[in-house]
């Protein structure tokens, strides 16, 4: 076994045995697609209605709401009330033949409200036998459809990939100040060898957390990613490359690991909500979105997702990749410029 | 042959001259301590012969080559025990030793340095969980894992209680049995004393004395000193005795000179002036006399 070797086991080793990075890089994002995939991820209608009241049309009205998908009735004495308190989205009282509804001002109530009353037509009209003048056919289009989920997996991986690699710099400040790299510069090992064997454990990981991440979505939500396996590692290994370089840069001008992790957490947070890692980029004001195009974190989670949603090929994600790429190779070449193995002097 | 050669090594650290036209030879097997305060230098001696640091003007060779331009052919061939420095936390005795062994083309067996450093039954502890002492060992193994031809230690027993530095220092000595150059630091002059036979005294940057401990001693402190305590003791100031620091007037001495008069006349005459001695005793001249001779300041300032 080679000193590098014999490094990247080490490293690997040190990882595993840390509850930080277990927790943080392993099991964190993990959660987090759980906790915004259950709270956010039924995309579907659903609607609860408050029913009162007795009349010959209301067994009827009942039947064929129960049909409806999403909407859930609840039979209720009491009055309007329980709209106010958000428990109901639309209240409805019947009285003989006549059906008084009241709804809110909200999109789901509004949508209840209509139908309801496309069904009291279809009643209506059912009723008298008239003839339909106009005749209706709705059908779906053909081929993949997206739900929140699909749109989340990418960006939560996108998101680990880019925690674990400012992660890794942080932990180059705490060996420096330690004073563990200064013991290693005592050896033949050079620099570049000790760079790299770190850079290879963090590509381990990558492919690590990225398995960990995929699985869990497959199981619990059937997320089954799409487009090239090829284009796809190739893209998250740049993107980890990008970030580790970047976690590099930082470890190497800042002093203490409590500076280290307080810059992370400036370049983290804005990446994390401004990248379009939860939400589209597209529903971010209009004054953000040039912000946005700079972070590298929005390039990776693009690519991601249009190779795992859209089939997307390598070449049509040039323009990420190269931003990836640039990343990588601006942060690395600064990271191994400004590079230190000793905290007390330069 | 000498393994390593120092001329005329200036450092400087801003306005700071950290070492001062340090000039000196060491040959291959002798045992040499640099001695001297906090701050004389000792580290950043050391951080230019590993090629840690720059010289600032000057030029240093090891086993023959120039540093620290070729720093890193040197530091296949020799050990390093150095002082601020650490191993991975979470890796174990055994993995640490393993992994730093990886580092070098010569190596020598793990087992065997776990058994030299008594650490076999620690080797699969993780470094974090070592006592200090047991720390220093697993520090001197690595040092050892290339079978160095010079071990540099720097300030090894630095922190350690007293038992675990006399485990240190029989390491030590294994090690300077064994033939290897061996150049430590301390500031402690009972440990040069104990493990050297050459000692380097640098204060302030420069190499104030150079020899083995005994000839330092003899050459720079060669009078013993009586010291007495009691009451009255002003009068012996015409007897060219004189107050020690610190002991408010109750502690008096005076050197003892081959050519003096015996001790017991000394204090016959102590006796006569007035004095009332109670206490006598004679003090060696130490490494520590030898330093204050030549600094006017003691070591443990």
């Amino acid at each position: 076994m080679s000193a590098y070797t014999a490094l990247v086991s080490a490293h690997l080793k040190i990882l595993f045995r840390s509850r930080e990075f277990l927790f943080w890089d392993l099991m964190f994002p993990v959660l987090l697609m759980i906790l915004l995939g259950s709270a956010f991820g039924h995309s579907g209608f659903s609607a609860t209605v408050g029913v009162s009241g007795h009349g010959a049309v209301r067994p009827l009205i009942l039947h064929t709401l129960h049909h409806i998908a999403g909407v859930k009735v609840v039979l209720t004495q009491a009055g309007p009330q329980g709209i106010r308190s958000g428990h109901l989205d639309l209240w409805m009282q019947i009285q003989h033949h006549h059906v008084e509804l009241i709804r809110t001002a909200s999109p789901t109530s509004e949508m209840t409200a209509t139908i309801i009353q496309g069904i009291i037509d279809q009643m209506n009209l059912a009723m008298i036998h008239a003839p339909a003048a106009i005749s209706l056919h709705i059908s779906h289009l053909p081929g993949p459809t997206f739900n929140y989920v699909d749109f989340l997996v990418p960006g939560i991986l996108a998101m680990s990939l880019m925690t674990s690699g400012l992660f890794a710099g942080g932990s180059l400040v705490t060996y420096r100040t330690q004073g563990i790299l200064r013991r290693l510069q005592a050896t033949p090992l050079s620099a570049p060898q000790f760079l790299l064997s770190r850079y290879t454990a963090q590509l381990v990981l990558a492919l690590l957390e990225t398995a960990i991440l995929l699985g869990v979505a497959h199981v619990l939500y059937g997320f089954s990613p799409r487009g090239s396996v090829l284009a796809f590692v190739i893209c998250l290994l740049l993107g980890s490359t990008g970030f580790l370089m970047i976690g590099f840069f930082v470890a190497n001008v800042v002093g203490t690991p409590e500076v280290a992790s307080t810059v992370n957490n400036v370049i983290n947070l804005p990446m994390m909500f401004l990248s379009g890692v939860f939400y589209p980029v597209g529903q971010l004001p209009a004054f953000i979105k040039p912000l946005s195009a700079i972070l590298p974190l929005k390039y990776l989670a693009d690519a991601l997702r249009n190779i795992m949603l859209a089939s997307q090929t390598l070449p049509q994600q040039t323009q990420p990749l190269l931003v990836l790429a640039g990343t990588a190779v601006v942060f690395g070449v600064l990271a191994s410029w400004l590079f230190k193995w000793d905290a007390r002097r330069v | 042959m000498a393994a390593i050669r120092v001329n005329n090594a200036v450092k400087r650290f801003g306005n700071v001259m950290a070492l001062q036209h340090v000039t000196l030879e060491v040959d291959s097997g002798q045992t040499v301590a640099i001695l001297g305060p906090n701050g004389a230098g000792k580290t950043t001696l050391i951080d230019m012969l590993v090629g840690l640091s720059r010289l600032t003007s000057g030029n240093i060779e090891v086993l023959g080559h120039v540093m620290p331009k070729e720093s890193r052919r040197v530091r296949e061939r020799i050990g390093l025990c150095l002082q601020s420095t650490a191993f991975f936390p979470r890796l174990t005795v055994r993995e640490t030793l393993s992994l730093y062994q990886h580092f070098f083309t010569r190596r020598r067996s793990v087992d065997e340095l776990l058994d030299w450093v008594q650490l076999t039954e620690k080797a699969s502890e993780p470094v974090s969980k070592l006592s200090g002492g047991q720390q220093q060992r697993v520090a001197l193994a690595a040092a050892l894992v290339n079978d160095p031809e010079v071990l540099f230690l720097d300030e090894p027993t630095t922190g350690l209680d007293p038992q675990a530095r006399r485990d240190i220092w029989d390491l030590v000595e294994m090690s300077r049995q064994h033939g290897r150059t061996v150049i430590l630091t301390t500031h402690y002059m009972e440990e040069a004393r104990h493990l050297a036979d050459r000692v380097i005294i640098l204060d302030r940057g420069r190499v104030v004395a150079d020899g083995a401990p005994n000839a330092l001693i003899r050459q720079y402190a060669p009078n013993r000193v009586v010291r007495v305590s009691g009451d009255h003791l002003e009068s012996l100031e015409k007897l060219g005795w004189n107050p020690v620091a610190g002991a408010s007037g109750h502690e008096w001495q005076r050197p003892l000179e081959d050519h003096d008069q015996s001790l017991e006349s000394l204090l016959a005459a102590a006796r006569q002036s007035g004095a009332h001695v109670q206490r006598v005793s004679i003090q060696e001249s130490s490494l520590e006399d030898v330093f204050l001779h030549l600094t006017g300041r003691s070591l443990s300032a």
